[in-house]
């Protein structure tokens, strides 16, 4: 992945290649290996996929464009995945790629959104969810400021992120308020960014040797569109797609070592770790206070720094996730290396539809193989 | 701030919270039907400033909707669904106040969601009448017909919103 950093003074299609030639180099294959391409981008409209193969070197392979808002980026992995799973091809590249344009309000922003066309936007939508929590569960605004704290340090610790810093609950809590009760540091930076990633067959990973990382389970859900009141306090789209996603991996959340978790909000990273079942509902208060989800402790949260500690360029984050999650099974994490990771869960989630808790949730587990080859 | 329509046309827009612009239910009363609505098929509103919400109901599922639906969502069928409203007072399931929000509007506002027990819906609108300390969840709330907040510039719109209901006993 290329380092996340705000306005990038790179074009989209330079930025995609610099994260395709990386790829290559850690998989330790030529571009002319690739033979389906999936990439993840939301706000460039028209052929990204197609202009990022051009300056990297190499097109007339199958290239589709994925958007599905913030989850883009894993699910042009999905496909990638699946494609070379049911053994249409050896080798996929999946890429996530965004440069944030001028002024982002958010999809919510539009006259057509029934919500967002009455002031609902992204910071709102999930200061309302952090409200009603603080209502059920006692949570304090102590405890959103500690998530903050958590992932700048880890991000302070990540070479591809440029807004690490050694901070304490009192910077977040004195930071301006956005939406009340989410302040500055509650909420993601803005950045720019791209990742990408290899997915080969296990005859082709033999072949390559190095350390690739064996992807054990790939789900994806939507919303459930239902009648009454939706649960602004528990994410059953998290929960269907993690138990999916434990389904195929054979496995449960105990097997889970640490997760990369959409953490767009401090709110949004309590929320989604209770919706992958790794805690009881309302749990996530002892486990800030306890440090459970530090790096030290005994379920990591967010290694990489999250989305709060590296941005959120939208197609990217997703694949940046998986990056965080390979480095990690490989021991490559330098400080922020977790002891004995070996099993690690990336959470990706985006877009909001009125009537429905949000557009797509994609998760995928990974570990690091028995044995690694050469 | 330059806005992209405002470009086009070669012009800036200046940002200026009009503090006019605070809410004046009453002065809306005997205005508010001539004044442009914020979308259509969502809600009725009188001369004298009431009115209600539009839904719709499955009468073979027993779900009620809103906004209004063309087919219901656990049979998929439009045979059984019948028009109805809600015009009196739900109850507040979350609320926030909004500093940093959409550029069309007069910043901060309140929002939330009021729910509807017996009906089943849970409706989104910005949150009037009062200050954000006077809110609280559960608290039992009336819906009101009156601008949206917008700066200047941005045109007069009506809309759906909610007040808290004074508490009997209290002054």
């Amino acid at each position: 992945m290329t380092k996340f950093a705000p306005n990038v003074k790179m074009r989209l299609e330079e930025l995609g290649a610099e994260a395709v030639w990386g790829a290559l180099e850690d998989a330790g294959m030529d571009l002319k290996g690739i033979q389906g391409v999936y990439c993840g981008n939301v706000f460039r409209r028209v052929g990204i996929g197609q202009r990022i193969m051009t300056e990297a070197g190499h097109t007339g392979m199958p290239i589709t464009n994925i958007e599905n808002a913030c989850a883009s980026g894993s699910c042009a992995l999905r496909e990638a995945y699946f494609a070379v799973a049911q053994d249409r091809y050896d080798v996929c590249l999946a890429i996530g790629v965004e440069i944030r344009p001028d002024r982002f309000s958010g999809p919510m922003g539009d006259e057509t959104d029934l919500e967002g066309a009455q002031g609902l936007m992204f910071p709102a939508l999930y200061a309302l969810r952090a409200k009603r929590y603080m209502f059920e569960y006692g949570l304090k605004p102590a405890h959103l400021a500690q998530i903050a704290v958590n992932n700048r340090k880890n991000a302070y610790y990540n070479e591809k992120s440029s807004f690490g810093e050694l901070i304490d609950i009192d910077t977040v809590l004195k930071s301006r308020m956005v939406a009340d009760p989410l302040h500055l540091y509650d909420c993601n930076p803005v950045s720019d960014g791209a990742a990408a990633a290899v997915v080969v067959n296990e005859k082709t990973a033999r072949r390559l040797g190095g350390k690739p990382v064996e992807i054990l389970a790939s789900s994806l859900t939507s919303g459930s569109l239902e009648a009454g009141f939706i649960d602004m306090t528990f994410e059953e789209m998290t929960h269907r797609a993690a138990q999916e996603a434990y389904h195929q991996a054979g496995c449960g959340p105990e097997k889970i070592d640490f997760a990369e978790v959409h953490d767009c909000f401090t709110i949004a990273e309590i929320l989604r770790v209770e919706g992958l079942g790794f805690c009881e509902r309302g749990g996530m208060i002892s486990w800030i206070e306890d440090g459970t989800i530090a790096i030290s402790g005994k379920k990591p949260i967010n290694p990489s720094g999250g989305l709060l500690g590296k941005g959120h360029p939208l197609g990217a984050t997703g694949i940046a996730q998986i990056y965080e999650i390979c480095k990690q099974v490989r021991g490559e994490a330098g400080k922020r290396q977790i002891e004995g990771a070996r099993v690690g869960l990336a959470m990706n989630r985006g877009g909001v539809t009125p009537g429905i808790e949000g557009n797509a949730c994609t998760i995928h587990i990974l570990r690091a193989p028995q044995k690694w080859t050469r | 701030m330059p806005r992209g329509d405002h470009r086009q046309r070669g012009e800036i827009s200046i940002c200026r919270p009009d503090l006019r612009q605070i809410r004046r239910p009453w002065l809306l009363r005997l205005s508010v039907h001539k004044m442009e609505v914020f979308r259509e098929g969502l809600f009725e509103v009188r001369e004298d400033g009431s009115g209600h919400l539009l839904t719709n109901r499955c009468e073979r599922c027993g779900i009620n909707f809103f906004p209004r639906r063309k087919k219901c969502i656990r049979c998929y069928r439009s045979d059984r669904l019948k028009d109805a409203v809600i015009s009196r007072n739900g109850k507040l399931y979350t609320y926030a106040t909004v500093y940093q929000g959409l550029p069309a509007f007069v910043t901060p506002y309140m929002i939330g969601y009021v729910d509807f027990e017996e009906e089943g819906l849970r409706v989104f609108a910005q949150l009037t009448g009062c200050t954000s300390d006077e809110l609280e969840v559960g608290g039992e709330m009336e819906l009101v017909f009156e601008e949206m907040s917008l700066r200047e510039g941005e045109g007069k719109k009506v809309t759906y919103k909610f007040r808290p209901v004074p508490r009997k006993g209290r002054l």
